[in-house]
C-alpha cells in the first residue's frame, strides 16, 4: 500500500540517516528506517538527484543507472510499492532483461517451464530462467551452488533448509525491502504462518510453493459394511470403531499408522499426538530448545503408549507402516489395507481415484479428538546474492516470487485484484493443494474446489487446513532439527521410534520413556554442538 | 632391464594413468585431505583442519555401532554365499546339456537390470500389504495373514542378502565359469587313469585352480558388501530401526543429506581401510603371493 507506512514514519536522528546512507540495503537496517530516510532525502536537498533518478529508473534510462548507488537503493525502497501496485517496468538500460534465476527440485518441471515462459511473456523486461538442481540431489546441489557463490535467484525450500541457509546469512527476508509482503499472511491457514517467518527475526521471507496437511482418512465402504454411520469424533470412538471393523471381518488391520521410511516421519508419532491432546503447544521444546517430551505426562508420551497398545495389545493396528513409503502408503490405503490412515492431503487425490480399488470410497474427515494435524509446506525463498546483484535484480525477483507463490493480473504483481496464478495451476493440473485461505472461500476460485470434488469434499479439506499445527515450528525450527527427526531418512528419531513401534525395545512405560530420554540426550548434544545452539 | 623397456612401459602406462591419476588418486587424495578438515557444505565458511576430529567424531555417533555390526552382519553372510553359489552355477553351467547356452545367457540377465530397478520389484515381492511373496504363503496355508517381513529384523536382513546375490552373482559366476573353462583336460584323464573319485578330482584340480578365482571373487563381493547402498536405500532404508543401516547408508546421509563431507570422508577412509585389510587378509588365507591366473 503504497504511502501508508511511510506516511507513518517517524522522524530519526541525523547518525541513523548516515548509516543508511553507507550501507542501505544492510540487513539491519529496518524497513521503517530506511523509509523515513527516504522521505527525507526526497524532500531535501537532494531531492532533484533523488527524483531524477527515480523519473530514469522508471523510464527505463540509462541515466538511472549512473546514479551514485547508495541514493538508488534508498530511493528503490520507495518505488517499490510503485512497482508492486502499479505494475510499471523497472528494468535499467534499454532493451536489457534483467535476468532471474529459479532454482527447483525436478518435479512438473514441463508446468514450471510454462509458468516461466508465460512470466517472461508478461514481463519482456526479466528474462527467467529455471534451473533444476534435481530431486535427492536438490539439498545438496543449492548448498554447492550457495557456497560457490552462484546460487539462484530464487528457489523452492524446505523448513529445516531455509533455516540452516537463514543462519547462514544466504537468505534475506524480502519484509525488509517489500514490507507489503506481509498482507499475504492474513490469507494464509494459521496453521502455516510460521513457515513463512524468519524465527530470528520475525520477518516475512517468502511465500508458498505449495501445502497441506496430514489429514485423517476413512474407508466410507469399510464403515458401511460394519453398521457404522460416521466416522469418529473421539479417539475412543475410533478405537471402538476399529474393534467393530476387526470383529465383523470388514478388515484386519483397520488403523493404518505410517511411520514413514522416507519423509513424513510425523505421522504416526507428531500427528497423533496433536490429535489426542487438548493441551497447547509447544510439545517438543520450551523456548529455550529444552526438551519436553521425555515425561510420562508429556503428550508424545501418551501418544506412544497409545499406538504401542493399538499394535501390540489390541491388534487394531500393525506394525507394516514402519517402512511405507509415500508410493506404498497411497496404495496401501488405496487398496482397503487399512480403514483409518493418515497421510498429505493431496495423496488422496491418488488413492481415491481410479485404477485404485477404492477409488470412491475414502473420505477425508477432521481428526479425531482435537482435530488437529500436522502441516506439511514448501516455500520460496531469495538468495542474498540477488540483493548484491542490485536494485534492479531484487525487483525483478519480487515480482517472480509474487508471480509463482501470490497474486497477479496478467503476469504483473497486483495483491488487490489479481489471482492466485501458478497457486491456481499447481492445484488444477497436479492436484498440489494451495495454502491461501481465499483460495478455497473466495467463489473466484470455484474452479480449485470444483477440481478437488472428485476425490474429496472441499469444504471438508478447508476445515482440515484449519486444524492444521506446525510440525516444523514446535516452538521454531533449528539447525539440527532434521537430522534428529531424520526427516530425510537417516537421523536419530527415526530409527529409535521405530524400533519402539516394533515392540524391540519393550513395550512397558518406563521402556517408551527410555527411548523418549535418549532422544532428549541426542538433542541436547546437537544442540550443544551447534555452531549458534538454535 | 633395458632402457628402451622403461621407456615402453612408460609410455604404455601413459594413457591409463591419463584417467586414474585425475580419477582415481586426485578423489582419493582429496578424499583423505577432507577427512582431516571442518568441512560442512551447510557452514561452509568455517571450513579449517581440525586432525582426526572427524573420525573421533564418527566413531562416537549415535550410529556407528549399529552401522558397523549391520555391515558385518551383512558381509558374513552374503560373501560366502556369492563365493558358494557362483562356483555352484559355474560347475552347472560348464556341464554339457541342452539348453546350457540359455543359461548361460539368462544369468547374466541380472546385469542388464538397474539396482534400483530390481531393489524395487524385490521390495514389492515382500511388500506386507499385496507382496507376491505373502500371497504365495498365504496360497500354501504357510500362514494365515500377510507379515510384513521388511518389519522384520533378520527377514530384512535376509532379503538384502538375497537382493545382493541376484544382482551379483554373475560376474563371479562368469570368472568361475572361464576358470573352470581354462583347466587342462589332461589332468582330469590323469586323475581317472589315477583312479581318483568326483569329489577327489574336484578338489585336487578344480578347486586348486580355481583357487586365484576364489581370491578375485571373494575380495571383489567383499568390496561390494561393504560399499553395498542401492538396495539398502530402497529396501529397507536401513531398518527396521537401524538394524540394516551399513556403512555406506550412512556415508551417503553424512554426504548428501547432512552435507557432512569431512565425516563422511572419514567414513569412507575407514572403510577403505578395512577393505585393504580384508585383501591382504583373503591373500594370505588363500596362501597365494602373487595373483596368477594362469596355472
Amino acid at each position: 500500500m503504497p504511502g501508508t507506512r511511510k506516511s507513518k514514519t517517524k522522524p530519526h536522528k541525523e547518525d541513523e540517516k548516515d548509516v543508511l546512507l553507507r550501507n542501505p540495503l544492510d540487513k539491519t537496517v529496518t524497513r521503517r528506517a530506511a523509509l523515513s530516510s527516504a522521505g527525507k532525502l526526497a524532500v531535501g536537498v537532494a531531492a532533484g538527484v533523488v527524483i531524477g533518478a527515480v523519473g530514469g529508473y522508471l523510464a527505463g534510462s540509462s541515466g538511472a543507472q549512473q546514479t551514485p548507488q547508495t541514493v538508488t537503493r534508498v530511493v528503490t525502497q520507495t518505488v517499490t510499492q510503485q512497482v508492486t501496485t502499479t505494475a510499471q517496468t523497472t528494468t535499467g538500460p534499454v532493451g536489457q532483461k534483467v535476468p532471474v534465476t529459479w532454482g527447483i527440485w525436478s518435479w512438473g518441471v514441463e508446468l514450471v517451464q510454462d509458468n516461466a515462459r508465460i512470466f517472461n511473456q508478461y514481463n519482456p523486461d526479466i528474462d527467467l530462467q529455471v534451473v533444476d538442481y534435481g530431486l535427492d540431489t536438490f539439498f545438496s546441489g543449492l548448498s554447492a551452488a550457495y557456497t560457490a557463490g552462484n546460487p539462484p535467484n530464487i528457489h523452492y525450500s524446505t523448513p529445516d533448509v531455509t533455516y540452516i541457509y537463514q543462519q547462514n546469512g544466504w537468505l534475506i527476508d524480502m519484509e525488509d525491502y517489500f514490507p507489503e509482503i506481509r498482507r499475504y499472511l492474513d490469507d494464509v491457514f494459521p496453521g502455516f504462518r510460521k513457515g513463512l517467518i524468519n524465527p530470528d527475526t520475525g520477518k516475512v521471507t517468502g511465500l508458498f510453493y505449495y501445502g497441506g496437511a496430514q489429514a485423517f482418512m476413512y474407508n466410507a465402504r469399510h464403515l458401511q459394511e460394519a453398521g457404522i454411520d460416521e466416522p469418529p469424533k473421539t479417539w475412543e470412538d475410533l478405537e471402538e470403531q476399529a474393534r467393530l471393523i476387526k470383529q465383523k471381518g470388514v478388515n484386519d488391520d483397520p488403523i493404518g499408522i505410517w511411520y514413514g521410511s522416507w519423509g513424513f516421519v510425523e505421522v504416526g508419532t507428531y500427528c497423533f499426538m496433536l490429535g489426542m491432546t487438548d493441551q497447547e503447544g509447544p510439545f517438543m521444546w520450551d523456548e529455550d530448545l529444552n526438551p519436553i517430551f521425555n515425561d510420562k505426562k508429556s503428550p508424545w508420551f501418551q501418544s506412544l503408549r497409545w499406538q504401542l497398545d493399538m499394535i501390540h495389545k489390541e491388534k487394531l493396528a500393525s506394525t507394516k507402516g514402519v517402512l511405507y513409503d509415500e508410493a506404498q502408503a497411497v496404495n496401501a490405503f488405496g487398496s482397503g489395507a487399512h480403514t483409518f490412515f493418515w497421510m498429505p492431503d493431496y495423496d488422496l487425490a491418488f488413492a481415491n481415484t481410479p485404477p485404485s480399488k477404492e477409488a470412491g470410497n475414502l473420505r477425508m474427515a477432521v481428526a479425531p479428538g482435537s482435530g488437529r494435524v500436522s502441516t506439511i509446506y514448501r516455500t520460496y525463498q531469495v538468495s542474498r546474492k540477488t540483493l548484491e546483484q542490485g536494485r534492479n535484480t531484487l525487483e525483478a525477483t519480487w515480482r517472480v516470487l509474487q508471480f509463482v507463490g501470490g497474486r497477479t493480473k496478467n503476469g504483473r504483481p497486483d495483491f488487490e485484484n489479481g489471482e492466485y496464478f501458478v497457486c491456481r495451476r499447481l492445484n488444477n493440473e497436479k492436484g498440489v493443494g494451495p495454502i491461501y485461505i481465499s483460495m478455497w472461500e473466495d467463489p473466484k476460485y470455484a474452479d480449485i474446489r470444483e477440481s478437488v470434488k472428485s476425490w474429496v469434499d472441499p469444504e471438508v479439506k478447508r476445515q482440515v487446513l484449519f486444524k492444521g499445527y506446525d510440525f516444523f515450528n514446535d516452538p521454531r525450527m533449528t539447525t539440527w532439527w532434521s537430522e534428529w527427526w531424520g526427516y530425510w531418512q537417516a537421523g536419530v528419531a527415526r530409527p529409535l521410534i521405530h524400533d519402539l513401534i516394533l515392540g524391540n525395545r519393550g513395550l512397558s512405560d518406563d521402556d517408551i520413556l527410555a527411548v523418549l530420554n535418549r532422544l532428549a540426550e541426542e538433542w541436547n548434544r546437537m544442540k550443544r554442538e551447534s555452531k549458534t545452539g538454535k | 632391464m633395458l632402457k628402451e623397456d622403461i621407456r615402453f612401459i612408460i609410455l604404455a602406462l601413459i594413457p591409463s594413468l591419463l584417467f586414474v591419476l585425475p580419477f582415481t588418486f586426485y578423489p582419493i587424495g582429496y578424499a583423505i585431505y577432507v577427512s582431516t578438515q571442518r568441512y560442512d557444505l551447510k557452514y561452509p565458511e568455517e571450513i579449517r583442519f581440525i586432525g582426526f576430529d572427524n573420525f573421533i567424531q564418527v566413531i562416537n555417533s549415535y550410529y556407528f555401532t549399529d552401522s558397523v555390526l549391520a555391515t558385518v552382519i551383512f558381509a558374513v553372510i552374503s560373501v560366502p554365499l556369492t563365493v558358494l553359489i557362483s562356483l555352484g552355477l559355474a560347475l552347472l553351467l560348464s556341464q554339457k546339456f541342452r539348453g546350457v547356452g540359455f543359461l548361460q545367457w539368462l544369468v547374466l540377465v541380472p546385469w542388464a537390470i538397474p539396482l534400483v530397478v530390481s531393489s524395487a520389484v524385490w521390495k514389492w515381492i515382500f511388500d506386507a500389504n499385496y507382496g507376491i511373496f505373502n500371497a504365495a504363503l498365504k496360497g500354501l496355508g504357510v500362514i494365515d495373514s500377510y507379515i510384513p517381513w521388511l518389519s522384520l529384523k533378520w527377514p530384512a536382513m535376509l532379503i538384502l542378502v538375497l537382493a545382493f546375490l541376484w544382482v551379483q552373482l554373475p560376474l563371479p559366476t562368469l570368472l568361475f565359469l572361464a576358470g573352470i573353462q581354462s583347466i587342462p583336460q589332461e589332468l582330469y584323464e590323469a586323475a581317472l587313469i589315477d583312479g581318483a573319485r568326483e569329489w577327489s578330482r574336484f578338489k585336487s584340480i578344480t578347486f586348486t585352480w580355481l583357487k586365484p578365482f576364489m581370491l578375485i571373487v571373494a575380495v571383489y563381493t567383499t568390496l561390494m558388501a561393504l560399499w553395498t547402498f542401492d538396495i539398502v536405500y530402497v529396501i529397507t532404508a536401513g531398518g527396521p530401526g537401524n538394524f540394516t543401516a551399513v556403512i555406506s547408508y550412512y556415508t551417503f546421509s553424512e554426504m548428501f543429506t547432512f552435507l557432512n563431507f569431512g565425516r563422511a570422508s572419514a567414513l569412507s577412509f575407514m572403510v577403505v581401510l578395512v577393505s585393504i585389510g580384508l585383501i591382504i587378509a583373503y591373500f594370505r588365507a588363500l596362501r597365494i603371493g602373487r595373483l596368477r591366473l594362469r596355472a
